[in-house]
């Protein structure tokens, strides 16, 4: 019975109040005044959505209307424009028919090249657009924190000029994760410049579309 | 006559002290003759004479860093079982049944059944197994007729190894029930 | 006139800025591959002893290789001899040797006291994103370095960081089981029981105060509470039998263990304060291990009601279990992520034991451990990674992984055995 009082005894001094982890005591100063990066807050999905659609919709049409376009713009120089008088009526019948069998072939052929041509602009767009994807994504890393966030997307507009020099970009979309965002930016501003786009005209604006795990 | 009176007093005396250490036999074969000795004397004796035998079987032990002090016996031993099985082997009940007649004869005692295991799979699940295993002795210690109010049980799972070694051996060891006395 | 130059003008405006349609370009699969942080050397200003110094480097340095997030680069790096700050920082010279990231540190002695400055640039977007000057006790230079390596995690992934964490443990360094304290990385261990006992299976509290465990003081497997602040242990639950294998409920109310019932052991509720036992579990058969999910609305346990021991979840509202572990004869030690998706456990392969994960849905089982027998995983509170015992090299010591098995540390390293970890929840 001794022993046990003794042990309860020793038991208590063992548990006497003694400090562990000591806090240190450690201040903090915030050495970053400037701002943050600021990224546009994510636009409401449904909306977003339907631009998209339009805009898509519009390249599409633009595309169908051009054809016509062209065809109607170069259909003028066809035309012939001199005429011969004093022949046969027989001989202004054929060669009236010879006239309109040839404008008619030219017409074809010329509908045929243009064809062509729109039908290889075309596809060298999409080879443009096949490199510029490549060039990117070779670029976009992302760390494995952020790699198991399925359905982020972020959507970045850059202008690109005739020599594909990046001349601006913007955010049009955020994934609603900051830092998946930064990502995509640091992506876009490795991968510049771009090959010169083939569309001769003005700057070509493209929006980069985001999407880690496609579904 | 006085002078014989004495002499004879000292004869006795002498008698007597030759005759102490087979005293307690004298007195038995004078009782087996003599029925007025009662069952119950003769009972009482016994159980007296087991109880000298048995104490000489005990030994204290102290667990370090565990309260109390508690008896062990040479005559309670340690019964093994299979690796992850509580049930009893046939060498565990053979045990468990001299154990028994140990256990009837003083039921006095408060005994506690320790149940272990070996140090393989998780110390949580073995704290578990090591209570089976002690269940299953103070069940069938019950059916051999101890009473059940004198048993009491405890698992220290895999936190109490005879051999610490990593081999079969060991372990084999390990897997055990002892007893321990906590008060008689 | 007028009217036909406000009709260009507006007609002007409302066309999309270049009049032309955007061309879009869907861009997939990233590289997931970590980024080049140059972190050139620690720049002393004035006089800084060697010590104070190397640790600094040494725990950031490792910090940021266990963060998975960066290839250090450590070599030949420009712009030598510069204490580079956002008034002297020349992205161009880091971006040509391909640095994706650059770690400017600064560190200053005065006496026992020490300031620690970091800057953090994006070398590929030219920016400045994230500086501290922190001032503390010379020996806070680990913690100093800690709260940098988090600071730098958060700037990049938005995700809180563990480098400040810890975890508790059972060592027998004194000859018998006691529990024990350390920072995540293996520093600053710190003896928590002094008892001369068995003490095991540590459990934290929700907000890392305390830590239950049980200890065989009283010749039973009783449940303590230990303050870390005091080293005050007192007599939480002590139910004749068995309190052991506790799990704190995420909200901090109910404690889930085992205890003894009838003649096998069962899952038990305790309140906050250790009173009112509740059986939860009711089978013949034995259920150990109680693991919580950090919603709180299941909980993860072991049985072995099939045969033999295998991982099972009770949903809280229902009572009703289900079985989650079919392969293998063994299957132990759950532990639920607190990200919720997965679950962590040993599994016994041919002998030795492994640490599995598997989705709460039963899918998706992973074997991450190779070498050596593994147990007790326990998650880190980001569920990034896991702690657990192995004896790949020896007697069991404590290592860390990350939650997919690819990389993994061993934090302890000595001839007594580190078993049963328990990665403290966020602390402060």
């Amino acid at each position: 019975m001794v022993h046990i009082f003794v042990m309860a005894i020793l038991d208590n001094i063992r548990l006497m109040p003694r400090r562990i982890t000591p806090r240190a005591n450690v201040y903090m100063v915030d050495l970053l005044p400037a701002p943050k990066i600021v990224t546009p807050a994510p636009a409401p999905v449904k909306k977003t959505e339907e631009k998209k659609v339009e805009t898509k919709e519009i390249v599409k049409k633009k595309v169908v209307k051009k054809k016509p376009q062209v065809t109607v713009s170069k259909k003028a120089p066809i035309k012939v424009r001199k005429e011969k008088p004093k022949v046969n009526e027989e001989q202004k019948l054929q060669a009236a028919i010879n006239k309109i069998k040839n404008r008619v072939e030219k017409r074809e052929t010329q509908q045929a090249e243009e064809q062509a041509q729109t039908a290889i602009t075309n596809s060298l767009l999409e080879i443009w657009k096949t490199l510029v994807d490549q060039q990117v994504r070779r670029f976009w890393v992302i760390p494995d924190t952020l790699s198991d966030l399925e359905h982020l997307e972020a959507v970045i507009i850059v202008e690109i000029d005739k020599d594909g020099v990046v001349m601006a970009s913007r955010f049009e979309r955020s994934s609603g994760n900051p830092y998946y965002d930064q990502s995509a930016m640091r992506a876009v501003t490795k991968a510049a410049p771009f090959p010169p786009p083939p569309v001769g005209e003005a700057p070509v604006k493209v929006g980069l579309v985001f999407q880690a795990q496609r579904t | 006559m006085l002078k014989h009176k004495w002499a004879w007093n000292v004869v006795l005396l002498v008698a007597l002290v030759l005759l102490l250490p087979q005293c307690q036999h004298k007195m038995k074969t004078t009782e087996e003759k003599t029925p007025e000795m009662t069952e119950e004397q003769r009972q009482l004796m016994e159980q007296e004479r087991e109880r000298k035998a048995f104490e000489e079987t005990l030994t204290a032990k102290k667990y370090p860093g565990i309260e109390g002090e508690v008896m062990e016996s040479k005559s309670l031993k340690d019964i093994n079982f299979e690796f992850d099985k509580y049930d009893l082997t046939p060498e565990a009940r053979a045990i468990l049944a001299e154990n028994a007649k140990v256990l009837r004869a003083h039921p006095n005692l408060n005994v506690q059944i320790e149940g272990h295991c070996d140090e393989r799979g998780s110390n949580e699940y073995n704290l578990a197994l090591g209570e089976k295993r002690a269940m299953s002795a103070k069940l069938y210690l019950i059916k051999l007729g101890v009473k059940a109010g004198m048993l009491s049980t405890i698992t220290y799972g895999e936190e109490m190894p005879l051999d610490s070694r990593h081999n079969e051996e060991a372990w084999a060891k390990n897997r055990r029930d002892h007893f321990v006395i906590l008060s008689r | 006139m007028i009217l036909v130059a406000v009709l260009l003008l507006t007609l002007w405006t409302l066309v999309p800025s270049s009049g032309q349609a955007i061309i879009y370009i869907n861009i997939d699969s990233p590289n997931i591959r970590k980024f080049y942080l140059a972190f050139p050397k620690i720049e002393r200003l004035g006089i800084v002893p060697e010590e104070i110094a190397k640790h600094l480097r040494e725990t950031l340095s490792q910090d940021l290789t266990i963060s998975n997030l960066f290839h250090i680069m450590e070599e030949e790096l420009p712009q030598r001899g510069v204490y580079i700050t956002e008034k002297t920082v020349d992205y161009n010279a880091w971006a040509v040797v391909g640095a994706e990231f650059l770690l400017s540190v600064g560190l200053s002695v005065e006496g026992d006291s020490i300031t620690i400055e970091f800057r953090l640039f994006d070398v590929v977007q030219g920016a400045y994103i994230a500086g501290k000057r922190y001032k503390g006790p010379a020996k806070s230079v680990r913690l100093i370095a800690h709260r940098t390596a988090d600071e730098i995690f958060y700037q990049l992934t938005g995700e809180r960081g563990i480098f400040q964490t810890r975890i508790a443990f059972v060592a027998d360094r004194t000859g018998n089981k006691e529990i024990y304290v350390m920072d995540f990385d293996g520093h600053n261990v710190e003896q928590v029981t002094r008892n001369g006992s068995i003490n095991i299976s540590p459990a934290w509290s929700p907000h890392g105060k305390s830590l239950l465990y049980t200890s065989f003081i009283r010749r039973n497997p009783d449940l303590y509470q230990v303050f870390l602040s005091t080293g005050n242990s007192i007599l939480f639950s002590s139910v004749t039998g068995l309190n052991a294998a506790p799990d704190w409920s995420p909200d901090g109310q109910l404690i889930a263990l085992m205890m003894r019932a009838k003649d096998n052991s069962d899952i038990y509720l305790l309140k906050k304060d250790g009173t009112n036992p509740t059986r939860l579990s009711k089978s013949w058969a034995n259920e150990a291990s109680p693991s919580w999910s950090p919603d709180g609305k299941q909980i993860a346990f072991l049985s072995d009601r099939s045969g033999s021991p295998q991982i099972y979840i009770m949903d809280m509202g229902t009572k009703k279990s289900r079985r989650l572990t079919y392969e293998g004869s063994y299957n132990c030690s759950p532990s639920w992520s607190p990200r919720g998706d997965k679950i962590a456990f040993a599994g016994r392969v041919e002998g030795t034991f492994h640490i599995f994960t598997m989705r709460t849905d039963g899918t998706d089982l992973r074997k991450l451990t190779m070498m050596g027998s593994n147990e007790s995983p326990s998650w880190a509170p980001n569920g990034r990674y896991i702690a657990f015992t192995s004896t790949r090299a020896g007697n069991p010591d404590i290592y860390i992984m990350t939650a997919d098995g690819g990389t993994s540390w061993r934090v302890t390293d000595t001839k007594s055995n580190e078993t049963e970890p328990a990665w403290s929840p966020w602390l402060k």
